[in-house]
């Protein structure tokens, strides 16, 4: 068991996406939440997407500007997998009376609806992006998700110069964006 | 281009990169002019769904990797459970359907007591003969073992190949499979992605299905912790395969669909693929979207299609090759660790099993 200190360490390596806090989570919450998705008609297929999800709740948590832990980690994951166990059940009509707790829960529900919400959210992005079409999808990869700077990205794609890059990139911004609020605009 | 530096200093300005200047001009600006207001705040909305989108992609990949590693150190246990946990899991989940099963398979194996009993007569004695083949062929690769053996420098600059190809790992001691039909000369070099070269000797070959297996034996070697890939029995028609082989001497990524579960002039032992591939393609794997193989590419491209060695023959193939007690301990790769992960990253991982196969007299 964590101290509190020890806890907020690993969070603060969570929120960066360090590979060895996430390892040290999972070493000591995977067994509980496998187990217990196991033990309410769950196989190990779910126990892992659960855990997934759960994990990434707590990362969005973690690298809020207005992060605070009430709970242990433990009990916050605990938490949220039973949650979204539940919910999964009751989605796919396979719930079978009490769930059995086997932890103390804190009180999740707004967290996990919101999740919900921005997981609809990246699957849209998830789309767009793929539709996109090369060189774009690369471009903006570089861009905005590997940070690189214009400069770079001109040398990297082959642009004569940073000025054509940034052009180019911002057409496949538009277009992205399109695509973007196109479906989301038929989903809200 | 008034929106491209609009967008642009909208970046700058989320990024918190403008001179104070500037952005008292900017916030000006967005008093004035609702629409600019309304630009910037669709494109703040925009840019933080793009970088959330990002944070939690490149989160997904660090947790498919730490899973990955923990599930090899058996930290945490996905594949497998033991004993009674897995009893106790499995009663309880098909419970209903063991009942049912139970009944059906009463009245079905009574019944097929009594027509097997009507019917059973034949054994296939084509499958004899061609076991009697292949002990005479793996009495002559046993031969040229020894002989290549002994061979110290690995391959003389000089040497042209006398035909080549690609080949795949299955068992991450070193065995690799290919078609047969790559291996014309006596000398066998596979060269990973990184272009080094280790010489490799032959198990067996089977000119029938055009099945070799390979073992990698050279000092320089290092045998794997595991394959990322299984191999699967299971296909579906009109399902997108990828492949990766040597056409030339770097590895070459392709991608098409199964157009067929039969091959050339509806030969059985193989499935039609369209997919663009080239004579160094024969030999590599053929996998689908989970990357697990179904496969070996073969271009025996008489009507001009490109065919597939079916993967139950690489089972097949490995079952007979086992009977000789110098390969009873090869193991085929049985687990499948990127089934989750998106193309580029499962290509990243297939990349270092896949080899570049060349024969030389």
């Amino acid at each position: 068991m964590s101290t509190l200190e020890e806890e907020k360490l690993i969070l603060k390596g969570l929120a960066a996406d360090d590979k060895q806090a996430i390892e040290t989570i999972y070493r000591q919450n995977y067994a509980m939440i496998q187990a217990f998705i196991l033990n309410n008609n769950g196989s190990q297929d779910d126990a892992r997407d659960i855990f997934q999800e759960a994990m990434i709740v707590l990362f969005e948590k973690a690298r809020s500007d207005s992060f605070e832990l009430s709970s242990q980690i433990k009990t916050y994951l605990y938490s949220v997998c039973r949650r979204l166990w539940l919910k999964r059940l009751n989605q796919m009509q396979r719930y079978s009376g009490n769930l059995e707790n086997m932890e103390e829960t804190v009180h999740v529900e707004e967290e996990v609806e919101l999740h919900e919400k921005r997981n609809a959210d990246f699957t849209l992005m998830e789309n767009a992006m793929s539709k996109i079409g090369e060189p774009c999808k690369s471009l903006l990869d570089a861009y905005y998700i590997q940070k690189k700077n214009m400069q770079e990205i001109a040398a990297d794609f082959g642009y004569t110069n940073a000025d054509n890059a940034k052009t180019q990139k911002y057409k496949c911004l538009m277009r992205l964006k399109k695509l973007f609020f196109a479906q989301y605009k038929n989903v809200q | 281009m008034d929106d491209i530096l609009l967008i642009d200093a909208v970046e700058r300005y989320l990024k918190g990169e403008m001179s104070a200047e500037e952005r008292t001009f900017l916030e000006d600006l967005r008093k004035k002019d609702p629409e600019v207001d309304q630009m910037v705040v669709e494109h703040t909305f925009f840019l933080n769904e793009v970088e959330r989108y990002s944070a939690v992609k490149s989160f997904k990949h660090s947790m498919i990797e730490a899973e990955t590693k923990l599930t090899e150190e058996g930290a945490i246990n996905q594949s497998k459970l033991q004993g009674k946990a897995k009893l106790v899991y499995m009663w309880k989940r098909y419970k209903r359907i063991t009942a049912v099963a139970a009944t059906i398979a009463g009245v079905v194996s009574i019944l097929t007591a009594g027509l097997t009993s009507v019917y059973n007569n034949k054994t296939n004695p084509e499958i004899e003969k061609l076991n009697r083949k292949l002990d005479a062929i793996k009495i002559g690769q046993t031969q040229t073992n020894k002989e290549l053996n002994a061979v110290k420098s690995k391959i003389d600059p000089k040497a042209t190949p006398k035909s080549g190809g690609t080949g795949f790992l299955i068992d991450a001691q070193g065995y690799l499979i290919t078609n047969a039909h790559v291996l014309k000369g006596k000398t066998i070099i596979a060269t990973n992605e990184k272009g080094q070269q280790f010489l490799a000797t032959v198990c067996m070959m089977d000119n029938t299905r055009d099945i070799a297996i390979l073992k990698i034996e050279d000092k320089d070697f290092v045998p794997y912790k595991s394959l990322p890939y299984s191999i699967s029995k299971s296909v579906n028609l009109a399902e997108p395969v990828y492949t990766m082989g040597y056409p030339k001497d770097g590895i070459v990524y392709g991608e098409g669909y199964l157009s067929s579960e039969s091959g050339f002039q509806n030969d059985t032992l193989s499935y039609q693929i369209a997919i663009a591939a080239d004579h160094g393609n024969s030999g590599g794997p053929v996998l689908n979207k989970h990357g697990d193989v179904i496969g070996i590419l073969t271009d025996k491209s008489a009507g001009g299609g490109v065919y597939a060695v079916k993967s139950m023959y690489i089972f097949k193939t490995i079952e007979s090759l086992k009977k000789d007690t110098a390969y009873s301990n090869i193991k085929l790769t049985n687990t499948n660790n990127i089934k989750n992960l998106d193309r580029e990253h499962q290509v990243q991982k297939v990349n270092n099993c896949v080899f570049l196969i060349k024969s030389y007299e």
